[in-house]
């Protein structure tokens, strides 16, 4: 089972998928969770602080 | 354990012995089927004939170095016990036929089992299920890999580079060591699928296979200093969110670009990468995606010539740099989410068309809009309507097509042509 989802925060919008068993035992409760975990997840990752970029290897 | 050598010539691995199976390479064949406590060899002294493989196989640990046979494997797999060794060894001398599967076992916890496929060919790369353990995986350096599935293991994969001609499946529980040494995706027909699963992917990821596509499963995230790089083939973000270091695809192969709906963002990038797309086979299929920049320091937006990409964002307090080769380019909405912060045009003698220009600061954040060259101009295109920006430096820009442009509480830096830029709050509205 696929669940595609949208969370859109602050013109933020990320746009993901749980990939789930068919007989998984996840609450709707629980499975919002998971989605919020992943965008709040997501999110820490693109307001982080810039890094430098390390150089790429030549193709 | 017991060694097993394939002394059977042209024959059927399955359930009976007769004299297939020999402890020696090349010896006297009678040895029993092998298990999964067994080391299994394909060598040179096992002929060149057909193996067909009529059963599920067995084994400890299993290698195909010298072989010049064929394996035949149908529709059946091997299933591959062992551990804390090399657990499969392949070498480009011999010919699969069928579909390759390897199911790897190991329960345990402790040491490092190791893939060392070689360089092989995508009609011979073999499958590998790694459905248990919470030890170390480690795949030797240029591996080719048809699947690649992580359901079940807990493990860590160490960084290396492969090719994978089919789908990568990671699993959230599993730990991936970064590195720098690419993954490179290789099928030339079909679409391949990567399954992140949440797990950040910290290694560079290439997409090269003529005539093949990468489509993602769920959203992609690299590290923060990887860069994605699409050389030939298609990339497909099926609607889900994608985040890079940076993007690399700016070369005359031929490759199709689709992030229709999605969000793809840059997170790095310099004055000369960030997100280039460009050559004369590159496809666009964009709609509705937006391209959001979040550096601190600079990146470069960089696309082709005539191309039209339906958004882009500044959403980090750097610089953005922007242009494209030929001699126009569309950017349908240019927007920022941040301030201060700059947007630069590059290009030198290409037109940069807007439908929406929707930069803008705050009251003592203001965004400086200007040309990547200082007192050289610019050009920035809209056909129609008026623009009324906010808190803006302009410097070195033309503003042209129908468009009324106004900036407004801004200041007026200088070699700036088409603008009307207030120095005050007033809000002009027409």
């Amino acid at each position: 089972m696929i669940i595609d989802f949208s969370i859109t925060q602050n013109n933020h919008t990320f746009s993901d998928a749980l990939i789930l068993a068919d007989d998984h035992t996840f609450t709707d409760e629980e499975i919002e969770a998971i989605k919020q975990a992943r965008f709040d997840n997501w999110y820490a990752i693109i307001t982080a602080p810039t890094q430098e970029l390390a150089p790429v290897d030549e193709v | 354990m017991a060694n097993r050598y394939w002394v059977g010539g042209t024959a059927t691995w399955d359930g009976t012995a007769l004299l297939k199976w020999s402890t020696t390479s090349g010896g006297i064949g009678g040895s029993a089927v092998p298990t999964t406590s067994d080391t299994v060899f394909f060598d040179a002294n096992s002929g060149a004939g057909t193996v067909t493989l009529g059963t599920t196989g067995a084994c400890s640990t299993i290698n195909f170095t010298g072989f010049t046979g064929t394996f035949a494997w149908g529709t059946n797999t091997i299933t591959v016990a062992g551990s804390n060794t090399t657990i499969y060894t392949q070498t480009t001398s011999c010919t699969f036929t069928g579909t390759p599967v390897l199911n790897c076992t190991y329960s345990g916890s402790t040491n490092t089992r190791t893939l060392s496929c070689g360089s092989v060919t995508e009609a011979n790369s073999p499958s590998f299920n790694i459905s248990a353990g919470s030890d170390t995986l480690s795949i030797a350096a240029s591996a080719g890999i048809k699947n690649l599935n992580f359901t079940g293991f807990s493990g860590i994969l160490t960084n290396n580079t492969r090719t994978i001609y089919g789908n990568l499946t990671l699993v959230s529980g599993m730990t991936l060591n970064a590195g720098a040494s690419t993954t490179t995706f290789g099928a030339t027909s079909g679409t391949q699928t990567i399954t992140s699963a949440t797990k950040t992917i910290d290694f560079p990821i290439t997409i090269n296979g003529v005539g093949g596509t990468v489509q993602l499963v769920d959203a992609l995230t690299l590290g923060s200093s990887r860069t994605l790089t699409l050389t030939n083939g298609t990339f497909n973000s099926n609607a889900k969110s994608v985040t890079v270091g940076a993007f690399s695809g700016n070369n005359a192969n031929t490759k199709t670009f689709t992030i229709t709906n999605s969000t793809f963002t840059v997170l790095s990038g310099t004055s000369t990468s960030g997100f280039l797309l460009n050559g004369s086979g590159t496809t666009y299929n964009v709609t509705g995606s937006n391209v959001v920049f979040t550096t601190s320091t600079a990146a470069q937006y960089w696309g082709g010539g005539g191309s039209t990409f339906p958004q882009i964002t500044m959403s980090g307090t750097g610089q953005l740099i922007i242009g494209a080769s030929g001699s126009t380019f569309t950017i349908t909405t240019l927007s920022n989410t941040v301030q201060p912060c700059t947007v630069s045009i590059i290009s030198t003698n290409t037109q940069l068309n807007v439908t929406n220009f929707n930069l803008s600061g705050t009251a003592g954040n203001l965004v400086t809009f200007n040309s990547s060259v200082a007192g050289t101009a610019r050009t920035i295109s809209k056909t129609s309507g008026t623009v009324n920006a906010l808190y803006l430096n302009v410097q070195d820009n033309t503003a042209s097509g129908g468009a009324k442009w106004y900036a407004n509480s801004s200041n007026d830096l200088g070699n700036n042509t088409g603008w009307n830029i207030f120095n005050n709050s007033f809000l002009a509205v027409f």
